[in-house]
């Protein structure tokens, strides 16, 4: 069942919210494996679903960062998708077929060639 | 440059409002959100919401989204989002960026309503990837059903805290740590947080939520160089405003958790005084006579003293 490979943190079924809507669901390569999310959701919410939760580290300590205020006001989010660097990626939706990288410190245009 | 008469920032009860208020006097009404639907704080709130319309009293929070969101959709307002109004210029011109285009939109009158955001208080481990604030938790599950982890913490208190612990265990994880404040607290772990303590025993967590209270966002009219005073209920500066909330800043009104927190009885009834004042529509008296209903005598009392100097007679 596709809703199956989108992650073991959904929430099937809720007593207020009733069940989860059946999303249209994706493959989506993260740093070279493959997930599935829902199209549309935010990417963050992808990562977080597949246990994913380190998005990005720090340039200089190497710390990691994670989802954090979840409304696109923190940098912590922030990941390398489809090349393009500092993607926030609990605002941006997630497209078919997305390419997403941990990013490193501040990333780096050249290793996305 | 695009314009139109009325544009509001924010889709929450305060804008949806102050929107809606605005549409039905006539005017050409714009509203902004950064967000991919209107709602604002209601859509990911599980908390029954009291003092609106009856249509919508009694409701829980996301039901009142939804419910405002076809609502305003009917009335034609002119419903932008995706789009972030990152700056606030002379004569009301906005900078609004989308993931497609970036533009300037001139507002006759502009009716800020950016709400809030969550405050983050630093302990040892708060910067672990697997800590988030309580906004972030609550979207995560209760907007996009997905749980920030099966064993989770919580460092806060008051009704948010329970308001997240009860959202947590609703959808079916753990909580399986409570703190109500932060002497000897930390959280710590490999990259993403792993434990938490206080004092003593270590107890071991996949996630961490910290509950800190919010604070009002009124980055546009600040911008503006709207005159601020200090407000000790929200405790930090928030724009000063006039009775019907117009700031210093001519034809810039301020409604909602921006110009201080409120609730969502009263940030509606905001919106509602924010619009008749703007669009000058007959309703202002009853507007604000629905207003003041909504405020407590503390309130009020302050908001009287956070008047700009003109207005204070």
């Amino acid at each position: 069942m596709a809703e199956d490979k989108t992650g073991a943190n959904r929430i099937k079924r809720h007593p207020f919210l009733g069940d989860a809507p059946d999303g249209e669901t994706t493959r989506v390569i993260v740093d070279g494996n493959e997930f599935y999310g829902i199209i549309g959701e935010p990417i963050a919410m992808t990562l977080l679903a597949n246990g994913i939760r380190t998005s990005r580290t720090m340039p200089h300590s190497g710390a990691h960062r994670g989802y954090f205020c979840g409304v696109g006001r923190c940098p912590d989010c922030a990941m390398t998708v489809d090349g393009e660097l500092n993607v926030m990626t609990c605002t941006t939706p997630l497209r078919p077929g997305m390419v997403v990288r941990t990013q490193q410190g501040l990333g780096s245009w050249q290793e996305n060639e | 440059m695009r314009t139109d008469e009325i544009v509001v920032i924010g889709g929450g009860p305060a804008g949806v409002s102050a929107a809606f208020t605005a549409r039905n006097r006539g005017a050409s009404v714009t509203l902004i959100d950064e967000q991919s639907a209107i709602g604002g704080y209601l859509r990911w709130t599980l908390s029954v919401q009291r003092g609106l319309p009856p249509q919508l009293d009694g409701r829980r929070g996301f039901e009142v989204a939804e419910m405002g969101w076809n609502v305003l959709y009917d009335s034609g307002v002119n419903v932008q989002l995706h789009s972030t109004a990152w700056g606030l210029f002379e004569d009301n011109v906005l900078g609004v960026v989308n993931p497609e285009s970036s533009y300037q939109l001139k507002a006759d009158k502009v009716i800020v309503a950016s709400g809030s955001t969550d405050a983050c208080v630093p302990f040892p481990g708060w910067e672990l990837a697997g800590v988030m604030t309580a906004r972030a938790a609550l979207i995560a599950i209760n907007v996009h059903r997905v749980l920030p982890g099966r064993r989770v913490a919580l460092v806060g208190n008051g009704p948010e805290a329970a308001e997240v612990r009860e959202a947590i265990e609703t959808a079916g994880a753990e909580v399986v740590a409570h703190f109500s404040d932060l002497a000897r607290f930390g959280a710590g772990g490999e990259g993403v947080v792993e434990w938490v303590t206080q004092g003593g025993e270590r107890i071991n967590i996949d996630a961490l939520v910290t509950v800190f209270g919010s604070q009002p966002d009124p980055a546009l009219p600040l911008q503006a160089l709207a005159q601020t005073g200090y407000s000790e209920l929200s405790g930090m500066h928030v724009p000063l405003r006039s009775a019907t909330l117009e700031t210093t800043s001519p034809g810039v009104y301020v409604v909602g958790d921006a110009g201080g927190l409120c609730s969502t009885a009263e940030a509606s009834a905001e919106g509602r005084v924010a619009a008749e004042a703007a669009v000058e529509g007959d309703d202002l008296e009853q507007a604000l006579e629905q207003l003041s209903e909504t405020r407590s005598v503390e309130r009020a009392a302050e908001l009287s003293r956070l008047r700009p100097a003109a207005a204070a007679s």
